[in-house]
Parts: structure tokens; C-alpha cells; sequence
């Protein structure tokens, strides 16, 4: 797998009108192509605002965004045909089939035809929603939307795929499922920045971790070492030991 | 190209599919419309026959039996709107007035008795008094009762119609009494004629007279010399052929506007799901032109919206005549129609996505969208015709999107107009439409 740098951002800062401290203060980001990083933090810490700034979806106050050597900033729309998301909102249209939603999003990343229709089966393929295919998404359970959310996201096979807390509100075998299905897709060579409050999923999945709190990140590298050098036994204690256990809502 | 092309293509497939789902907006999409214009057609159909089928029943109380009823009588009996019925010899004013205010009738006639002699005493007073300058043996005027014939209306008959019959019996009593008066003329004429020679040039004179016809022949009061004609007025386009308004050349458009409008709910709907389930925020990271992601979706819309005026039209030639009403006549004007239907789409698109952008609910976006295309319904028209409002909704109703299009419509089939007539209505259509664009996508931006 090519290590090549595919995500780079520098100095990230984003404010809201209504809020007095940014939400995203100077944040750095780099990965690496292949890298999986969890992103935590307390809520609004500003996961979901830097996420959706990488994403394309909002401008940064300032800062930088190089996403495969692309100004983010200065070319979004090239930048958005190699990124994908899957947001924490169930983002498909409840009324339609799951294959209606995935070919309406499939075109709309150029797929079709032959291409499209094999493309789609392998998604669904990989998400265990083989025979739901025609089946309306308001008739799926919690742990199916979800998985059919995923298949939604990565439709169009992008190069660095964003995931914000992807497995609220399911049950432990559709966990255990989706968590399955990203460990494979990042092996295929998938980047991904996965955030989430469930620690035990970022353990098991992500490789490197970064801790953001009041919008400054706290601390980022590789999971094992940040756990070594804190004298932390697993994510859930380093987390709490670096961002504190008071109530933030 | 290519991948606009697709773009423009998901967005209208998907619209058509979500659309198609949803089996409500259909109904009110589709059925609502045509069930309006049937049942509206229908009724108002049957009040604008003013002439043409006689509906409006009326009792007629003589209880003079003279030459007066007898007059009336006959001269109803003549009008097309009118079913004229005597009443039975033992029903008097007052239970006459009883059948009527119950609306068993529409309209009552009274007349007292002895009102034809008295109408006859009075005509040759008159024209006596005109020869002569003053009563002579004759009772003056003054003394003599009024003459009165009483008529009532049923208390649910309207303003219009009631004036419509008043209007006819008055007209049918002031022929009836200009009768008599020239048979009293008539009859003593020759007399006066001879008693002023005589007293003026002798009794020679008078031998004269009498032995030459002075008889005076009364004009034939049926063959009038001076009336009212209505002619067709002038047609915009210089059209030779020009149709009389019915119910169905206001209604079918009116209401296929209507209908039009509804497609505000499924628009706002889509969006306000969009919205509130995280898509939105998916499809702007898509890459591509939103503008031709719009132009797709909005494409789906209008698509809809033609599909439901062509169906209107087909109930308004096809169906509506199997039920008795005129057909929908079209003067050539097929093609306009079909612009202004697709302008009054587009507007009706626009003022959708503004509202998807703008409610915070589905509930809110369902009332705001029905409370204003009634608003704008009713300001436009659609329900009663501009000129009838007061003078403050008549200023007002500029501002109605329906109004715009029913006003076209109406230009296009009433007044023998053509598109270039109607291009002020569809300007201004395509102004609301760019306006609530710009509007949405400001309130985009700033969120």
C-alpha cells in the first residue's frame, strides 16, 4: 500500500456567529493513504465542524485543506469526487427502494449502466443487504438503515470517506457488522476518518487517534504509543484522562 | 456534458419516483383538480344559463282575472328562464307569500283585484287630462288609489337574479300600462278631434269630419322602433370567431391553475425531508452543478404539472359535455395555454423550494402552502371574478401568482388574445420564480 500523504490541513479555524469561542480552533491534520483515524471528543468539541470543513461542506474561517494534492479550498469540486461520507443523519430517502436510493446516488457520481448495477451489488454485497434490495428503507430496521447508509457512502468507491459516529442507535451484531465491513474496505485501501463516542470501536478499528476538546486537539498519533506514553490502559481512560470527566451538556 | 446530463437525469427520476410513492399529494395532484372543475362546472353552469333552461319557478296570484293577468301571463310565458304557474283559486296573498318564502317558488306575482279596471280608469284620465288640461267629469289622479303589483322574492335567491326578474317585470308592467294608454288615446282622439273643429270652424265643418275616416290605427307595439342589442366585443388578436363566455371556459382553467399550485406541497416536501434527514448535506458535496441538479428536479415537477393541465383539458372537451355543460372551446389557442400552464409551474416551483427552505416543519410548510394558494386563489379570481371584489381586493389581486395565470388564460380565450398579449403575465411569473430562487438560495448560504 502507497504511503503517500492524502489528507493534508493546517491551521483549521471556524467560528460561529452565536458562539464566542471557535468551534474549530487552528487544528493540523495529516493522513496518510490507507490510514483509518478516529477522531473523539467530548460533545461540541467540533468533531462534526472539522469533519464537515474536510468534507467540503463548510468553509473554514481559515487555514488550508490539500486533500490528493487537490486545494480543497480553491477546487471543492474536484476534491468531492474522491471523498465520500457517511453522516450520522440516516441520508437516504426513506420512501424508495435501497436499490432507488443507491442508483440516484450512484449517478450522481457518474455511474451507469453495466458499471453501476455491479457496483451496487457489491456494496450491498458487503453490507449483508443482498436480498433488501427492493425493499423501501422505511421498513429497515435500525442496524439495516445504517449498513445501507454506508453502502450510500461509498457508492462511487472515493478515496478518502468520512464517517460521523456511523453506528448510533444499532444493535451489537450491526456493529459488529459495519465495523467488519470498514476494516475491510480500509484493507482494499480506503482512508478513512471515522468519529465516534463508542471507544471500543475506535480501538478496534482505528489505527491512529486524534482527541479534539473546546475545538483544539488535544493529542493525535497512533493509538498504542498515545496509550504508552499516557500510562493508559485503553482509549475509554486516556480519553477521559486528557479531556476530563466533567459534564460538557 | 455528460455527467450534468446524469445529474439532471437522478434528480428527475428520483423526484418521480418519491412523487409516485406518495399517494396522497397524488390524489390532490390529480383528483382534486378534476373533481373541483366537474362539481364547480356543474353548478355554476347551471346559474350562468340565465337563458336556455327554465329553472326559475314562478306563482303568479291573480285575483283580479281581467286583461292584466291574462297580459302578464302571456308575456312570461315567453321567457326562456321563466316556469310560470297560476295559482290555485283558493290560495290568497298570504299563503302565496308563505310558498315563496318556504322556496317552493322562486319569485311571487300579486295582483289585487279589480286592478285591470283600475289600470284602464287610469290610462283614459291620464289621456284625458291630457287633452283637456285638467280631470273634467273624470276623478283626478289624485283621488284614485295607487296601482301596485306585488312581487317577492324566495330569501335565498340572489342579488343577481333577483335584479335580472325585476328588471323583466317592470319592463313587462310599463308595456302593459303604455298599452292601455294608447288604446285610450286611441279611442278618444277621433272624439276630441271633432269636438274642437266643430267648436272652433261649426257645425259644417263637423258634417265634414264625420264623413272622413279619421280613425287613428295604433302603432303595432310589438315591432319596437328603438332597443337594446348585444353585440360580440372587439377580439385583442382581430379574430373573427369569438366565444361567449360559459362556465367551463372560466372554470377549466381556473381550477387546473389550482391544481397547478398544489405541486408547491411535494416540492417543499422533499426539501423539508432533505433537510431534516441529513441528505441535503450529502448532495451539496456531490460534484456537479447544482444549478442542473435544480433544473432536474424542478423538470419532474413540471412534468407533473403539464400532465395534470392536459388532463383538465381532456375533462373540460371530453367529459364535461357528456354532462350537459358547453365544451371547452380552445380558439386555436392550444399551444398558449400550454406556456402559460408551464409558467404558472415554474412559479409555483419556485414558491415550493423557497418554502422548503424556509419552514422548519412539514406541518408548517402543508399550512402555509394550502392557507396561501386559497389566499392567492381566492385574490386571483379563481372563486369570483376580479371585477366583482370590492375596490381594495381589486388592487390586490395583482399580487396573485393565479391571478397572473388565470388573467392569461383569459386573454387567450375569452378576449381573442395571443402569447405576445400575455407576455406582461408571463414575465411577471418568471420574475416570482427567480425571485424565490434567489431568496432560497440566500437563506442556504447563510445556514
Amino acid at each position: 500500500m502507497s504511503s503517500t500523504r492524502l489528507l493534508q490541513a493546517t491551521g483549521l479555524v471556524k467560528s460561529y456567529p452565536s458562539q464566542t469561542q471557535p468551534a474549530v480552533d487552528h487544528i493540523d491534520l495529516q493522513l496518510m493513504r490507507g490510514d483509518l483515524l478516529g477522531l473523539l471528543g467530548p460533545n461540541g468539541a467540533g468533531k462534526t465542524t472539522t469533519i464537515s470543513m474536510l468534507a467540503t461542506m463548510l468553509r473554514p474561517d481559515s487555514g488550508t485543506i490539500e486533500i490528493a494534492g487537490i486545494d480543497a479550498l480553491r477546487k471543492p469540486q474536484a476534491v468531492r469526487a474522491k471523498i465520500g461520507v457517511v453522516p450520522q443523519d440516516l441520508a437516504l430517502y426513506q420512501s424508495l427502494t435501497l436499490r432507488e436510493n443507491l442508483i440516484f446516488w450512484g449517478q450522481l457520481y457518474g455511474l451507469h449502466g453495466a458499471a453501476l448495477t455491479q457496483r451496487i451489488r457489491e456494496c450491498i454485497h458487503l453490507v449483508g443487504l443482498d436480498d433488501q434490495l427492493d425493499s423501501c428503507i422505511n421498513v429497515f430496521s435500525g442496524g439495516m438503515k445504517r449498513r445501507a447508509n454506508l453502502a450510500a457512502g461509498i457508492i462511487h468507491r472515493p478515496e478518502l470517506l468520512f464517517l460521523d459516529e456511523p453506528t448510533v442507535g444499532i444493535d451489537p451484531q450491526s456493529r459488529h457488522s459495519i465495523i467488519e465491513n470498514l476494516r475491510e474496505l480500509n484493507c482494499q485501501g480506503m482512508t478513512m476518518i471515522y468519529s465516534s463516542h463508542y471507544m471500543e470501536e475506535v480501538e478496534l478499528l482505528c489505527s491512529k487517534v486524534m482527541i479534539i476538546d473546546a475545538g483544539k486537539a488535544v493529542v493525535a498519533g497512533d493509538s498504542s504509543q498515545l496509550l504508552h506514553r499516557c500510562n493508559c490502559d485503553n482509549l475509554e481512560q486516556l480519553f477521559l484522562h486528557l479531556t476530563g470527566k466533567k459534564l460538557r451538556d | 456534458m455528460f455527467l450534468w446530463w446524469r445529474h439532471f437525469y437522478a434528480f428527475m427520476l428520483k423526484e418521480l419516483q418519491l412523487l409516485r410513492r406518495d399517494r396522497g399529494a397524488l390524489l390532490i395532484l390529480f383528483l382534486m383538480p378534476v373533481a373541483l372543475v366537474i362539481i364547480v362546472s356543474l353548478v355554476q353552469d347551471n346559474i350562468l344559463k340565465v337563458t336556455g333552461s327554465r329553472t326559475v319557478k314562478l306563482l303568479l296570484v291573480d285575483n283580479d282575472h281581467g286583461y292584466l293577468g291574462q297580459q302578464l301571463l302571456h308575456q312570461l310565458h315567453t321567457s326562456d328562464s321563466l316556469q310560470v304557474t297560476c295559482a290555485p283559486v283558493s290560495m290568497d296573498y298570504a299563503a302565496a307569500k308563505l310558498e315563496v318564502s318556504a322556496g317552493n317558488w322562486q319569485v311571487g306575482i300579486y295582483l289585487p283585484a279589480g286592478i285591470s279596471q283600475q289600470l284602464h280608469q287610469q290610462a283614459v284620465t291620464q289621456v284625458r287630462n291630457g287633452f283637456t288640461g285638467r280631470g273634467g267629469d273624470a276623478l283626478s289622479l289624485d283621488q284614485l288609489p295607487p296601482l301596485e303589483v306585488e312581487y317577492f322574492f324566495d330569501p335565498a335567491v340572489q342579488g343577481g337574479l333577483q335584479a335580472g326578474i325585476s328588471g323583466m317585470l317592470r319592463q313587462l308592467i310599463t308595456s302593459t300600462t303604455l298599452t292601455e294608454q294608447v288604446h285610450a288615446f286611441q279611442q278618444m282622439l277621433p272624439a276630441y278631434i271633432e269636438r274642437q273643429v266643430s267648436s272652433k270652424l261649426g257645425p259644417l265643418y263637423a258634417q265634414v269630419l264625420a264623413s272622413s275616416d279619421l280613425s287613428f290605427k295604433s302603432p303595432v307595439l310589438d315591432q319596437p322602433i328603438l332597443q337594446a342589442v348585444q353585440i360580440n366585443p372587439v377580439a385583442m388578436g382581430g379574430m373573427d370567431d369569438f366565444v361567449q363566455p360559459t362556465s367551463v371556459q372560466h372554470n377549466v382553467p381556473a381550477w387546473s391553475l389550482f391544481g397547478i399550485f398544489f405541486i408547491i406541497l411535494p416540492v417543499a416536501g422533499v426539501i423539508l425531508q432533505e433537510r431534516s434527514h441529513g441528505i441535503f448535506p450529502r448532495i451539496l458535496i456531490v460534484p456537479g452543478s447544482k444549478l442542473v441538479m435544480l433544473l432536474g428536479r424542478l423538470s419532474a415537477y413540471l412534468l407533473v404539472c403539464m400532465l395534470q393541465f392536459c388532463l383538465m383539458l381532456l375533462v373540460g372537451y371530453y367529459l364535461l359535455p357528456r354532462l350537459g355543460t358547453d365544451i371547452l372551446q380552445f380558439n386555436g389557442q392550444m399551444s398558449g395555454l400550454l406556456v402559460v400552464a408551464l409558467g404558472a409551474g415554474i412559479t409555483a416551483c419556485g414558491f415550493g423550494l423557497l418554502l422548503g427552505v424556509v419552514a422548519r416543519s412539514e406541518q408548517q410548510a402543508i399550512m402555509l402552502a394550502a392557507v396561501s394558494i386559497v389566499i392567492a386563489a381566492a385574490l386571483g379570481g379563481i372563486m369570483v371574478p376580479v371585477y366583482m371584489m370590492p375596490p381594495t381586493m381589486q388592487q390586490l389581486s395583482f399580487i396573485s401568482p393565479l391571478g397572473w395565470g388565470l388573467d392569461a388564460c383569459q386573454v387567450l380565450l375569452l378576449r381573442g388574445g395571443t402569447l405576445l398579449d400575455i407576455l406582461p403575465q408571463l414575465l411577471t411569473m418568471m420574475v416570482c420564480f427567480v425571485g424565490c430562487l434567489l431568496l432560497a438560495w440566500r437563506r442556504i448560504a447563510k445556514n
